[in-house]
């Protein structure tokens, strides 16, 4: 097994919580479904599915990584974290400039309950993306010293394993808010 | 359910497909809500969900346990799914 069995409970017990959060919001969605597809078409797509390929690139990247590691290649490794931390930080500036744009358009989470549900799950979800990239950054850095860390490969895996949750996790949200009329 | 082993970087070509492919799926339906189209676009997401916990979490050389777990939250969530949309009057 990948990584440690903490972290895959935690793992688990994260998607259960965005579990509920998607049934949630197909469920009131399908309460107003005409207020819900309104809403919708005042999001920009675009940048939606920009931030989906920002986002497998990334898991890509670390799966990559992992391989790295486990070859004992501490010159790729780091590099691989780093690039995969690039794209983190992509998902984040193009998640900040879509808040920004939609609150100086004036929607807020009291717009709609479709906007309410677009900024708690975007926005809890965009945490986990900030905790990601902490985490790439230290695993970056810790990759860099071959000999000293390189044989802790569970460390690297769960955080791998973590990474791909938030990648998974997007995955859904995706589709459900920006695509599904 | 067993899974091929694929190249990482075959599955993240894969995964890029799928989501142009749902991108367009979407832009090609309009305003209007088509059921088979929006249900398409959720399956190729659990798709894609699978296709990240197989190869990219490597729940393949997981414990049968794991795997039959992280399929069960996959096909669930998505029945869910689709039976929240399905029921709603659109």
């Amino acid at each position: 097994m990948p990584g440690e069995l903490g972290v895959w409970l935690f793992i688990l017990g994260d998607m259960m919580v965005f579990a509920l959060f998607f049934c949630t919001f197909m469920y009131y969605r399908g309460l107003d479904s005409a207020s819900f597809r309104a809403g919708q078409a005042q999001l920009n797509r675009n940048l939606g599915v920009l931030n989906t390929f920002l986002l497998l690139t990334s898991s890509w990247l670390v799966a990559l990584a992992v391989q790295a590691v486990r070859k004992r290649q501490a010159d790729r490794a780091p590099l691989l974290f780093g690039a995969a931390g690039v794209c983190a930080c992509g998902f984040i500036t193009v998640k900040v400039f879509e808040y920004s744009a939609k609150l100086q358009a004036g929607i807020t989470p009291a717009s709609s309950d479709f906007f309410l549900y677009y900024y708690v799950f975007t926005g809890i979800h965009l945490l986990h993306v900030v905790v990601g990239l902490a985490l790439l950054v230290w695993l970056t850095l810790r990759s860099r010293h071959e000999n000293e860390s390189l044989s802790e490969l569970s460390l690297y895996e769960s955080g791998a394993s973590y990474w791909h949750m938030v990648d998974l996790l997007w995955v859904v949200l995706f589709p459900l808010i920006y695509l599904m009329k | 359910m067993t899974s091929l082993r694929i190249p990482i970087t075959a599955v993240w070509m894969l995964l890029m497909g799928a989501t142009g492919c749902s991108f367009w799926l979407s832009a090609g339906d309009g305003d209007g809500a088509n059921a088979p189209v929006e249900i398409g676009i959720l399956l190729i997401a659990f798709i894609k969900v699978r296709l990240i916990i197989m190869h990219f979490m490597e729940m393949r050389k997981s414990p049968a346990l794991m795997r039959w777990i992280s399929d069960a939250w996959t096909i669930l969530v998505c029945f869910f799914l689709i039976a929240l949309y399905s029921a709603a009057p659109n």
